[in-house]
């Protein structure tokens, strides 16, 4: 069966058509205003890439900050449940998942079977996401894709004490005033987000192997600062992370009785 | 509804009404069979300012309990609630007014000649008025000084008393159980009522010793009854109670052990019905018939391989009562097909009270009140819950265990890890839900739906 799953993040909305437990195609966009052409967009993206049509897909199923905000799904479900999910699909040997998004750093323990069993997120605004590395990264004029390369380059990072990512962004640029390097402002935003994330590590109880999703899973300087603080080797997923809330939520689709048409 | 008005009872009164309704409808089962069925839809999926005054009423009779036999049952139910809210506003009456904490089982009482009030059963009456009543109560009694961690069956309580909902006592009955909430909670109860009260020792074991001591609690308890109410404790009374309550445990009981049946020909809706009624009037007529009208009905389905619902697709195991959801057991049997099977508080285990004489009497009373829902578990160690759960677990074929948590419950929610550990071992996916029985400002009703479908749909389950 071909189902689809689209997830609407804080950040980007991303859709995934699977079938069985392949990947066909997958497609990402930023959020922007007109979020229904968006995700229309998207998703007809996906189907493009994959190399079929709507009405071969019998399933769809949202996820994602804005899940209730696609039309046609069959169901939504939690990020965390579908990330959990195409965890285990892709690396049975997946017991925890780090997903840091757009807003959110969320942690999820997996059982044996595959189910999703607990989660923890960080209830401290923005301060601890991709949004606020973008905001910094952007305020230092370093391009987001080149973050990693200025981070490696710090000799001394700068700690970010601030706990909102307004207060947050405005020390930043008290910083780039006061003269400090550019690289090591972008180490400090790096460690103070993966000091947030190793933290709800810790408390979870993480067991391995450990899998990195969202976003900042595509910035290596964060992964390895993540690593170095928790003592862990963290494992690469063969699709895009940012993609696996999308890819779980159609996996999480080729459950159950399919629709008659297509979606 | 207004919490402020100067009319005492109003909220009792509202729940009066929808009561004698039910009650009234109940003499033409049929007829309250499609009464039901044409409001359940209205009140299945969320509380609008049209359904707000009967749709708890509606959705604690459940989804499942449809056929005619359990219709008549839920009449003769709302027949004895009604019979108790009119005792509790009577204001006219001249017969002691007696409070009696819900975790104590009330056929002393009944074996009395007075009126009884218990205090927390309130937080159930006042989810008929709509959930902002219980809020507006539970907030009334925190701006008075309850701390917000209190549970909120016990805020509630003091909430009623100071919105003009509860009537004057001349005796209050507590004990040292459940827990430190509501043992607390009436302290606050008598220090603004000034009224005597007794507090029942609950023994933390269960052995002879704890039993004798438990016992001889409830001597001195008729001892204090007898002179605080100028009053003498009517034996026989006591007898023909006793004797229902064996009656209706028997029943009751056999219903439990029905459920472990596939596909289960009862839930535990009637069970949880049962007991909210226990807490008003255990032992009366009216409960023994309603416990046989259900046992019956159930009965029948098994004989015939039936399941409650039209088609049993998950089998819950629960713990803890989702009052204020109650919405959550027809919600979930229409939409998922999933049935309660068992649960810590409708599951009935007790031992039959002998009747021969008062000392075998009130042996056995003080027996039958320690393997009480909630007294059983809650009064000592973790090991009282853990291995009835086993034992559920081994016996109903569950296919999930729900852990619906009450804020209130700090007792419960330290029991977490060892569900899970306990479910882990036993390959039975679980669910953890943070909520609250009263207080819907907890966590949205919507929100418990949402992890519900999460749950079921990744353990494949619908």
């Amino acid at each position: 069966m071909i189902s689809a799953g689209i997830d609407v993040g804080t950040r980007f909305v991303k859709a995934c058509i699977v079938k069985d437990e392949a990947l066909l195609g997958c497609a990402i966009e930023d959020v922007s205003r007109d979020i229904d052409r968006v995700i229309g967009r998207v998703y007809q993206k996906a189907l493009d890439k994959a190399g079929i049509s709507k009405r071969h897909v019998k399933r769809l199923v949202s996820t994602g900050y804005g899940a209730k905000l696609v039309k046609g799904k069959s169901f939504s479900m939690s990020c965390t449940h579908c990330v959990a999910k195409a965890a285990f699909v892709l690396d049975p040997e997946v017991r925890t998942v780090l997903d840091c998004g757009g807003l959110f750093i969320t942690i999820t323990s997996i059982d044996e079977r595959g189910v999703f069993e607990r989660t923890l997120s960080n209830d401290k605004c923005a301060a601890g996401s991709g949004k606020f590395l973008e905001m910094s990264a952007q305020a230092i004029e370093i391009p987001f894709s080149s973050i990693s390369q200025y981070a490696e380059r710090s000799k001394e990072p700068y700690l970010v004490s601030s706990n909102c990512a307004v207060f947050a962004e405005s020390e930043v640029i008290t910083q780039v005033n006061y003269g400090r390097e550019n690289t090591d402002i972008i180490a400090g935003v790096l460690k103070s987000i993966a000091g947030r994330a190793a933290t709800l590590f810790e408390r979870i109880q993480a067991q391995d192997k450990v899998a990195l999703a969202g976003g900042l899973a595509t910035v290596t300087a964060f992964s390895s600062m993540f690593e170095q603080m928790t003592d862990r080797k963290t494992v690469s997923l063969p699709i895009p992370p940012q993609n696996l809330g999308a890819f779980g939520a159609g996996l999480m689709a080729q459950q159950g009785k399919p629709s008659r048409g297509g979606v | 509804m207004n919490i402020h008005s100067s009319e005492n009872f109003s909220i009792s009164r509202a729940a009066l009404r929808a009561s004698s309704m039910g009650s009234l409808f109940s003499r033409y089962p049929r007829a309250l069979g499609w009464v039901k069925r044409l409001m359940l839809p209205l009140a299945l999926e969320k509380e609008t300012a049209f359904n707000r005054h009967f749709r708890f009423f509606i959705l604690m009779a459940g989804y499942a309990m449809s056929n005619t036999e359990d219709i008549r049952a839920l009449g003769v139910l709302s027949r004895d609630f009604q019979d108790y809210l009119e005792n509790v506003i009577d204001e006219t009456s001249d017969k002691p007014m007696v409070w009696s904490e819900w975790n104590l089982s009330n056929e002393i009482l009944r074996a009395f000649d007075v009126r009884q009030y218990v205090p927390e059963t309130f937080a159930v009456v006042a989810q008929m008025a709509g959930s902002d009543a219980a809020v507006d109560i539970i907030e009334l009694a925190e701006e008075e000084g309850m701390a917000p961690e209190h549970c909120s069956a016990a805020k509630t309580a003091v909430g009623a008393l100071l919105a003009n909902e509860a009537p004057k006592p001349d005796v209050i009955i507590s004990s040292s159980h459940p827990c430190d909430s509501v043992t607390s909670s009436y302290q606050a109860l008598q220090y603004m009522t000034k009224a005597p009260m007794f507090v029942v020792d609950t023994p933390y074991w269960d052995d002879d010793q704890s039993f004798k001591h438990y016992e001889n609690n409830l001597w001195d308890l008729v001892a204090f009854l007898e002179t605080n109410l100028n009053q003498k404790l009517d034996w026989d009374k006591l007898r023909e109670v006793c004797e229902n309550v064996n009656i209706t445990n028997h029943y009751l009981q056999e219903l439990s052990e029905m459920s472990r049946a596939v596909p289960s020909p009862t839930s535990v809706e009637p069970l949880l019905l049962h007991w909210l009624g226990r807490m008003a009037a255990f032992g009366s007529p009216n409960g023994m018939k309603f416990a046989e009208l259900v046992h019956n009905g159930a009965k029948e389905r098994l004989k015939k391989k039936q399941s409650i619902i039209s088609e049993e697709k998950i089998r819950m195991i629960w713990y803890d009562v989702p009052l204020v959801f109650a919405p959550l057991f027809p919600w979930l049997e229409k939409k998922f097909g999933a049935v309660v099977v068992s649960d810590f508080m409708g599951r009935i285990q007790t031992v039959p009270i002998d009747t021969s004489s008062k000392e075998t009497m009130i042996r056995d009373l003080a027996r039958t009140h320690l393997y009480c829902t909630m007294v059983r578990h809650t009064r000592g160690p973790a090991e009282f819950y853990m291995e009835e759960f086993q034992k559920i677990i081994e016996e109903y074929s569950g296919d999930c265990f729900i852990f619906m948590g009450h804020q209130g419950c700090k007792g419960g929610w330290a029991l977490r890890k060892l569900f899970r550990d306990v479910c882990r071992d036993a390959r039975l996916p679980s669910l953890f839900v943070s909520s609250d029985i009263f207080d819907k400002r907890h966590v949205t009703e919507e929100e418990v739906k949402r992890q519900f479908e999460d749950f079921f749909r990744s353990n494949g389950l619908a």
